[in-house]
């Protein structure tokens, strides 16, 4: 068994490759987040949508809970429970009163170990899934990142949504789904994190004691490969049933492994576009009143991940807002970060760490992501550490690497109005 | 410091209420001032202003510009936030306790000075009518919108509170600094401060600096007017319909408020709720639908929602109304009701756990006429509501509801 105890968290794995990390927080509430490796990026055209689907069908019942039990006994618990699926990693999280905390530990891990995927069941979610997907589609930010991700990797895990398309979705089996669930939810893809009015050192044992029936994969289901490649100069502007335009802009990224770049990259994202005092925001916005949002970010995966800028604005300053966007980021050799700049990013992510702490809930994510991604403690021990200790000049040899040389995917949704023809360059 | 249970009150020299939560469970410092304006206030040709009004504080102080103030309030990792909500606006700072002081300062520049730069207010006025053209291309925000003005035919608690495409546009500066005026006033404030810091630096801080006061007192709150029994069928190009079902409610402070939370609690909220339970599990009908109740000082609504495949549509509103009518048939059962209530209170307690969520509680229960304790209080009134309680409301507002339906084009 491997033990830390790094600032108040007490990590521990076992020899089948399950980890617990557990910490106490003076609240009166725990958390349990079960976060299990393996998302969209596990799957091909043909399999694409099934992390997704499969996590709706744990909520469905096991061999102990029977349809809609689950809900019924954390409900009387008086918990709040969900999950969420991405493109690395699916996890299944429960906030109950502290007293509770045993009934929701083994509530969630009978869910996680013991689903039935029962064959009626598995068909009635297809239809809710499906109109989940409708409802995504409606959706004018939902809808354009999907379509920015599918725009922007050539090559790589991450070009599927998350959903999966209409047809995946119908397609999809039972049989191929339980494979799935078998081959992917196993101990050494798994971390649960505790976090709350526990002891930590009990919480991690009764932890380990409730998904003792987690096995070391002896069958992994196989990985797409995970070559990534990136597009370039592809546009798109499509009209759509709204009122405002959306833009947005990708660039490449590293992946997580690369802690300094991703760093750099969290740091220039929020110089150039992460708040009222960004170059972004002050230039195009306040200055020229081109857009009425603007910002920029940065995705970061296990495998190299996207950079991103987006704006809301009218349809008639397209064009001029992508030139001014590209014109903001060109300008960064000859105006490279100042130090005050600096600062204040660094501030700003330090302080949005802080914040994204508060609850329990927010400390089990933030951990449970990082240790997902990595496969250690160390990103998020290290998180403050690296920011503080990032240059201006790491930020632009980054910059160079991933923005300046670099013709991004453009994709904007206009509205479908007589009005809004296709501008001079973009089609 | 141990953690108090309960706020401590004190009233400034210039008469502003305040709560005072210390706590070190944290570094981060939560003070929210709270002021009895709202956009129920609002003429709908005036709809948005006080929202609007609240916003053009930050663009620029008489010390600072726009980029100057902002570039302030980032470069120390903090947060100032300023909005109208339908009964009472909010001004809040979050921040970390080393920099209370320097942002509490910001805080309260901002306002006591405000700039009001015709340039800005023309600037701010671009923000907001994106903002609702994106509210407007957002469903369920497009459906709610439609169903509060068609119940409140348009007033009180049916005014958008960011106002109308029509009406942001008719704002001048002359308006703005005229209602800010009036509804910045610290005499009729109530400011909530919760986090790791010094009682006595804040009261210091606020009693030298927080000093626009004035004589007029704050209206007082209208009645709303319902409009029951409507229909409307709105045609959009989107791929799935959308469905609200509405009734009137009752204001926060009624003795069936409790009682209709339970309501809402066991049609739509959780997934062990009825909607949930009989239109997503059992049909497949939906992804999202939600019983949402809507509690404000004088009245309010409760609304059954849910986003269904456009030939799904009617066949998701007879099962939501046959549920509704169920409802009003017959008793809760005992699980049913202990488990929707439990689910509530647990919620609820889960929900404060941010020192910005407990300012907010706290300082909305003054404005809604609760009072704080009410806080306190929530978790026992909620498990005093009965079977009969709820079943009582159910026959009493369940009826003649307003449907909003939104259906694909062509």
């Amino acid at each position: 068994m491997m033990i830390s105890t790094l600032q108040g968290w007490n990590i521990e794995k076992a020899p089948t490759g399950l980890t617990v990390a557990a910490r106490y927080m003076p609240i009166k509430v725990v958390t349990i987040d079960v976060w299990i490796a393996t998302g969209s990026a596990r799957e091909d055209d043909a399999t694409n949508g099934i992390s997704h689907f499969l996590e709706h069908m744990l909520f469905k019942g096991t061999s102990r809970f029977g349809v809609g039990e689950l809900d019924r006994h954390i409900m009387q618990l008086g918990g709040v429970w969900n999950a969420g699926t991405s493109m690395d990693f699916t996890h299944y999280y429960v906030t109950v009163a502290a007293p509770y905390f045993h009934d929701a530990l083994d509530a969630i891990a009978d869910m996680i170990q013991h689903a039935t995927i029962d064959p009626e069941e598995f068909e009635k979610e297809r239809l809710v899934i499906l109109e989940e997907y409708r409802r995504k589609q409606d959706d004018p930010w939902g809808w354009l990142f999907d379509e920015l991700y599918r725009l922007t990797y050539e090559k790589g895990p991450y070009r599927r949504s998350v959903i999966g398309t209409f047809d995946s979705i119908t397609r999809l089996t039972r049989e191929v789904m339980v494979d799935y669930y078998r081959r992917t939810y196993t101990a050494d893809a798994t971390t649960i994190l505790v976090v709350g009015d526990v002891d930590p050192d009990a919480a991690t044992q009764e932890a380990f004691h409730f998904f003792s029936g987690m096995a070391r994969n002896e069958n992994p289901w196989p990985d797409p490969a995970r070559e990534v490649a990136f597009h370039r100069g592809t546009r798109l502007v499509v009209p759509r049933d709204v009122h405002e335009s959306y833009l947005a802009l990708s660039f490449p990224g590293p992946g997580i492994e690369n802690a300094r770049e991703v760093i750099a990259l969290d740091l220039l994202t929020t110089i150039l576009g992460g708040g009222r005092s960004s170059r972004l925001i002050q230039r195009l916005r306040e200055d020229l009143q081109l857009v009425e949002d603007v910002g920029m970010s940065f995705s970061t995966h296990k495998a190299p991940g996207m950079t991103y800028g987006y704006a809301v604005l009218e349809r008639k300053n397209l064009d001029s807002a992508i030139g001014e966007f590209m014109h903001t980021l060109q300008s960064l050799p000859q105006k490279p970060p100042t130090d005050a700049e600096l600062a204040k990013a660094k501030r700003i992510l330090r302080n949005d760490f802080y914040y994204a702490t508060e609850t329990t809930s927010g400390q089990s994510s933030v951990m449970g992501y990082y240790m997902t991604l990595t496969g250690s403690e160390d990103f998020y021990h290290r998180y403050l550490a690296l920011v503080e200790s990032t240059s201006s000049r790491d930020l632009l040899e980054t910059a160079e690497k991933y923005l300046l040389d670099h013709d991004p995917v453009i994709l904007a949704a206009v509205p479908n109005t007589a009005e809004s023809h296709a501008p001079g360059d973009l089609q | 410091m141990n953690a108090p249970q309960y706020p401590m009150e004190q009233t400034l020299a210039q008469g502003t209420r305040c709560l005072f939560l210390p706590c070190d469970s944290n570094n981060i410092v939560a003070v929210t001032a709270f002021f009895p304006y709202g956009s129920v206030f609002e003429e709908p040709t005036q709809a948005g202003i006080t929202d609007f009004t609240w916003r053009c504080l930050l663009r620029g102080t008489q010390k600072r510009s726009q980029a100057e103030y902002a570039e302030a309030v980032e470069s120390l990792g903090s947060s100032i936030s300023f909005r109208a909500g339908r009964d009472f606006s909010m001004a809040s700072l979050v921040c970390t306790s080393d920099c209370l002081i320097p942002s509490l300062e910001l805080f309260l520049e901002a306002l006591e000075m405000p700039r009001f730069d015709p340039a800005e207010i023309e600037k701010e006025r671009q923000t907001t009518l994106a903002a609702i053209r994106e509210e407007l291309d957002d469903k369920p925000s497009f459906a709610m919108r439609t169903f509060t003005a068609t119940l409140f035919s348009n007033t009180t608690y049916g005014i958008p509170v960011n106002g109308t495409l029509e009406s942001v546009k008719s704002f001048d500066q002359k308006q703005v600094e005229m209602l800010y005026h009036r509804i910045a006033c610290w005499n009729h404030a109530v400011v909530v401060c919760v986090g790791n810091f010094n009682p006595g630096e804040v009261v210091a801080q606020l009693e030298d600096s927080a000093r626009k006061t004035c004589e007029q007192p704050p209206p007082s709150y209208p009645s709303p007017c319902y409009s029951r029994g409507q229909n409307l069928e709105i045609r959009r190009a989107w791929e799935q319909s959308y469905l609200v079902i509405g009734f009137p409610a009752c204001p926060i402070t009624h003795r069936d408020y409790f009682p209709l939370r339970v309501l809402a609690g066991v049609l739509g909220e959780g997934m062990s709720s009825r909607f949930f339970v009989r239109l997503r599990e059992e049909k497949g009908l939906a992804y999202a639908t939600s019983c949402q109740l809507a509690a404000y000082r004088c009245g309010g609504y409760l609304a059954g929602t849910i986003g269904t495949k456009p030939e799904s549509l009617d066949e998701a509103q007879e099962l939501m109304l046959r549920i509704l009518s169920d409802i009003c048939q017959e008793k809760l059962p005992d699980t049913e009701l202990e488990r929707t209530k439990n689910y509530l209170i647990g919620k609820y307690l889960i929900g404060h756990q941010k020192n910005s969520a407990r300012a907010f509680f706290l300082g909305s229960y003054e404005m809604l006429g609760l009072g704080w304790q009410i806080d306190e209080e929530y978790p026992r009134r909620l498990k005093s509501v009965t079977a009969e309680d709820v079943l009582e409301v159910a026959q009493q507002y369940l009826n003649s509801p307003t449907v909003i339906q939104i259906r694909p084009q062509g």
